[in-house]
This record gives C-alpha cells, sequence and structure tokens, in this order.
C-alpha cells in the first residue's frame, strides 16, 4: 500500500489503514516540518483526531481552541457566529470546539505519529504511475533523494499528493476540470500583538477564527496559531493586484485594513513574524479520481475556495471513510467490476457537492446564504460548517436544497462519470454565471487532445 | 404602500443615531447583518413569511421597496405567540452547551 504525500491526508490515511491492519509507505518529498497554510479545523476534523487518538496530545502541545467562526459584516459593525457543535449517535445537537493548527507542527506530529504506528515513510518524488494494459494504476516510478529512480509497484496507491495532484496530472484518472475560483489571490503572513476574543468560549472565546468579508471575492481572515502569534491573510481578485504595481508585501500591508473597519481594532499594528506568502487560488475537480488500483483523497481530487477552511477536514475524512474499503479490497472485495471504489468515489463527490452549493451561495447570494445561517437554517448550516456534509449525515438538508433552488441547479450521479461538473468554468451554467459575454467551449476543445 | 407601524418602529431603532426616516425612498442605512435581523423580525415577531427567492437586499433597502415586497403578503400569527422570540445578535441555535 503507497501513500503519496505526508500532510495530514497521508498521515491520517496510513494511521486508518494501521487500524485496519494494513501496514502502508508513505512517500514524502520534502523535509519536515515545513510551512504549510490551511490552519482552521473544523468541528467533525477535530472528531477524527479524537478518533485517532490525539485529544491529549493536541491539549499538551497547547493548539488553539476554536469554539466557532465569527463572520463581520463590510461595516464591521455587526457581526454573526457559527458555532463548532457536534451530533451525538441520536444526531443531538450540542456545541463543542476543535483546533487551530499551526501546520509545519501539526503535519510533523501527524507523521511521525503514523511512522510509530507502523507506516514506512520514505523521503522521494514520484515520478509517473505505472498503469497496467486495462489503465489501472499498479505502482509509481519514485526519485529517491540521491537522484536514482525506482518502480514501487502496490496494489493500491492513495494519493494524498494535495494540489500537486500527482494521478490527476499524470492522466491516469478522468479529466481533472478547472473550476470557476481561479481569480483570487491570497495574502498572507503571521502577526503578534493581535486582539482576540476575551472569553473562554462562545462567541467571544479567544481562539476563534474570525472572519471579515468586504464585498465579493475580497474578504480576510484571522486564525489564532499559539498564545503570542496570529495568522493574517487577504483575499482579493488578482486583477487588484496586479494594477497596483507592488510588491505582495506592500500590496498586503497596504490593502489589508481596507477589508474591513475592524481589523484595525483586531491587528493595531503589523507586526509580521512571517514572510508574506501569496497563493493564487486554483479551484478544479478530477472526475474519475477512484479506479483500479487507486484512490485520491482530499485536495488530490478538489479545490474549490478556502473561505470556509475545509481542506484538513475533508481530506482526513476521506481518509477515514477509505480505509475499511482498501481492506476490503484486499480482501478480495470489489475486483471484478471497472471501478473497485465508484461508491466512495460518488460518496465523497456528493460530499463536496453539498459544500460547492453552499459556497456558490455564499458568493453569489451573500444575503440570502447569511439569512439562512442566521435565521433559516441554523442548525443545518452549524452541521455543514462543521463539515457534516456527506450522505450519511442527513444531507444534502433543506438548507442545502434551498441553496440549490436559488442557484437553480440540480445534481445527478448517475451518468457519466466523466462529465463536466458544474464545478468547472465551462458547464454552461457556471460559464454564463462568470463570464456573461465568453463562449462556452465544449469540453473536448477545452480539454485538447489527450 | 404604507409599512407596518412596528415594522417603522423597528427600522428606525436600528439606524443607529440617525433620526427616524421620512423619506420612503431614502436608504434604510442598515447593513447586511442589520438587515438579516430585520427578515427575523418581519417573520418571528410580525408573521410574514419571506421567501428564499426574495432574499436579495435591494427588497430591504428603502421603505418604499419593502412596502412593495409586502403588498402581496397577509402576516399569519406571529411565532412569538408560538415559541420566545430570538435573542439579539445571538443565533437561535437550538443547542446544548457542552458539558
Amino acid at each position: 500500500m503507497l501513500i503519496i504525500g505526508g500532510g495530514p491526508g497521508g498521515s491520517a490515511m496510513a494511521m486508518f489503514l494501521i487500524r485496519e491492519g494494513i501496514k502502508p509507505m508513505i512517500l514524502e518529498q520534502e523535509e519536515f516540518p515545513r510551512f504549510h497554510i490551511g490552519e482552521s479545523l473544523t468541528g467533525e476534523a477535530g472528531q477524527v483526531l479524537r478518533r485517532l487518538g490525539f485529544e491529549d496530545e493536541m491539549a499538551k502541545r497547547e493548539y488553539p481552541i476554536k469554539h466557532g467562526v465569527k463572520v463581520y459584516g463590510t461595516t464591521g459593525e455587526n457581526s454573526w457566529f457559527v458555532p463548532v457543535s457536534a451530533r451525538d449517535k441520536d444526531w443531538n445537537l450540542s456545541l463543542g470546539h476543535t483546533w487551530q493548527v499551526r501546520r509545519s507542527n501539526f503535519d510533523t506530529m501527524l507523521l511521525k505519529e503514523a511512522e510509530k504506528r507502523g507506516a514506512t515513510v520514505m523521503r522521494g518524488t514520484a515520478t509517473k504511475p505505472l498503469l497496467a494494459d486495462d489503465g489501472a494504476v499498479r505502482g509509481v516510478t519514485v526519485r529517491w533523494p540521491d537522484g536514482k529512480s525506482e518502480d514501487i509497484e502496490t496494489q493500491i496507491v492513495l494519493d494524498c499528493s494535495g494540489q500537486a495532484t500527482f494521478l490527476a496530472n499524470q492522466r491516469a484518472t478522468g479529466p481533472k476540470y478547472l473550476g470557476n475560483y481561479d481569480k483570487q489571490v491570497a495574502f498572507f503572513s503571521q502577526v503578534t500583538g493581535a486582539v482576540r476574543g476575551s472569553a473562554a468560549s462562545g462567541e467571544d472565546a479567544k481562539d476563534n477564527t474570525v472572519i471579515f468579508y468586504a464585498k465579493k471575492f475580497h474578504w480576510a481572515w484571522f486564525i489564532p496559531l499559539d498564545k503570542e502569534v496570529v495568522s493574517i491573510g487577504m483575499v482579493t481578485p488578482n486583477a487588484d493586484f496586479l494594477a497596483k504595481k507592488q510588491t505582495p508585501e506592500e500590496f498586503f500591508r497596504n490593502e489589508f485594513y481596507n477589508i474591513n473597519p475592524e481589523l484595525r481594532n483586531r491587528v493595531p499594528e503589523m507586526n509580521l513574524v512571517e514572510k508574506v506568502h501569496v497563493i493564487p487560488n486554483y479551484s478544479y475537480q478530477v472526475r474519475g479520481f477512484c479506479g483500479k488500483g487507486f484512490i485520491c483523497i482530499g485536495d488530490a481530487h478538489r479545490f474549490i475556495d478556502p473561505i470556509f477552511s475545509f481542506g484538513v477536514s475533508v481530506t482526513m475524512r476521506e481518509a477515514e471513510f477509505a480505509a475499511p474499503l482498501v481492506r476490503e479490497y484486499l480482501e478480495g472485495k470489489n475486483r471484478n467490476g471497472k471501478n473497485p471504489f465508484r461508491e466512495h468515489q460518488i460518496f465523497c463527490e456528493k460530499a463536496i457537492d453539498n459544500l460547492e452549493d453552499m459556497i456558490d451561495l455564499f458568493w453569489e447570494q451573500p444575503f440570502a446564504f447569511a439569512t439562512f445561517v442566521y435565521h433559516r437554517y441554523p442548525d443545518e448550516l452549524t452541521d455543514a460548517f462543521s463539515s457534516r456534509i456527506y450522505p450519511t449525515e442527513r444531507q444534502p438538508s433543506p438548507a442545502i436544497i434551498a441553496f440549490r433552488k436559488l442557484l437553480k441547479r440540480t445534481r445527478e450521479y448517475d451518468k457519466d462519470d466523466y462529465s463536466v461538473p458544474i464545478g468547472s468554468r465551462y458547464h454552461p451554467e457556471r460559464a454564463a454565471i462568470w463570464e456573461p459575454n465568453s463562449p462556452v467551449d465544449t469540453t473536448e476543445q477545452w480539454m485538447g487532445a489527450r | 404602500m404604507e409599512i407596518p407601524p412596528k415594522l417603522k418602529e423597528y427600522i428606525d431603532n436600528n439606524r443607529g443615531s440617525l433620526p427616524p426616516l421620512t423619506d420612503p425612498d431614502e436608504p434604510l442605512q442598515i447593513d447586511s447583518l442589520g438587515l438579516i435581523r430585520m427578515v427575523a423580525f418581519l417573520e418571528n415577531d410580525l408573521g410574514y413569511r419571506v421567501e428564499d427567492e426574495e432574499l436579495i437586499a435591494e427588497n430591504f433597502v428603502t421603505m418604499r421597496a419593502l412596502g412593495e415586497l409586502l403588498e402581496t403578503k397577509t402576516p399569519t400569527a406571529p411565532t412569538w405567540q408560538v415559541k420566545a422570540p430570538a435573542q439579539e445578535g445571538i443565533p437561535t441555535f437550538t443547542v446544548k452547551r457542552e458539558k
């Protein structure tokens, strides 16, 4: 069993496989610890960590405790709060908490623990998949740090390579469709002396995430990383940055406070203790991301928009869902079909479609969205914000169904696995929203010859 | 159309230090989160049902826009007669505190 990537997805995958009695190898090309963005966890990500036995270690490391997300409206005068919540087995809702994590530290903790529990961790880079005549993945070619290459054969490749999307870029999967959320760019750093909430729990808990909304595609985040340091970031359209002709740091320092008046209260001074990083948003969806000999996990098959902090949560949850299926496959189940993991693929696709409907409505109809969160469907949407978005979690909820109605959208799952997804910028529905005057290419034109 | 007196009172009480509105076309000067609370007030306290499709900020920006929105509607029994109204500023979660 080979896992590509030693981030939270790869490490969680390894630890869940070990629980199933399978000892995998993790291939990671970078030396840990390394910087990574994506520092806030959802309620269910916290539950995954508890199931993996990390609750005490998270406390020992003093990761900031997140009770929810406070969102400031445009003028900074009003705010609303989405608490982290939990469901018991009878689906009773209660308040909960999860964590904020400095990723360099968190990812290293998970990877070391995966190794301690029995995974073999190797430094190396997967360069290409080994494909059988029928397209099945039967291993990968690895380049070791000394420059030598070697073929590693395995029954299943678990692609946890994140936005590198190893198997999709190597075309071992179905098509990778580029999405709509690619016109924004994120600038971020870390700051000391930021002003947090003052309460022990609830809306003003000291280590909550704070989101500052400005207008469509302009927003900022505030995520406590430890007792001193807070991760701050700003997302704006790329065009705004290019027009100013400033360095990323100049732009970040100059524009940050323009996002929302409340930022002056929260970040009195820009005492940056980390360089200013810049990442363009890049949304995509891989169709056919599971197949004979492979499963793609988390960002390795889909990324939409970072606004709701779902990255780590989704990848760890998908790893947990996939582990027993991998064991069953090794035991001989589902060996004859075209895609042994098709059910898992649709299961994950449905969940991220629910998330995509949330994100789309948030940007397209923020007033309706906020009314739903605050007033119409508060319980259903705390579920969704805690990343209970899977079909086994009473989804799609009435809230998601109402979103779809407003988006004039239906979701279907019995069609061709490779068809143009709604999230693609070339889906007729979406192309019209985003580029009113642009012609809609056919998928074939856009994909080019494969 | 005239808007219900209770709604006018609500609006005037939620414009910070601004004086009561007199011009039906003057912007309410209530930000979007304040408008969401107003939707909750319309539904919970006055018994109007605002359809999902009507949840666009333009329907709530002036008294005239509000009047036109409510013109077609008949209020039913306000929900506060059935359950307690939402606390100001706090979402109406029916959740239990974690022990």
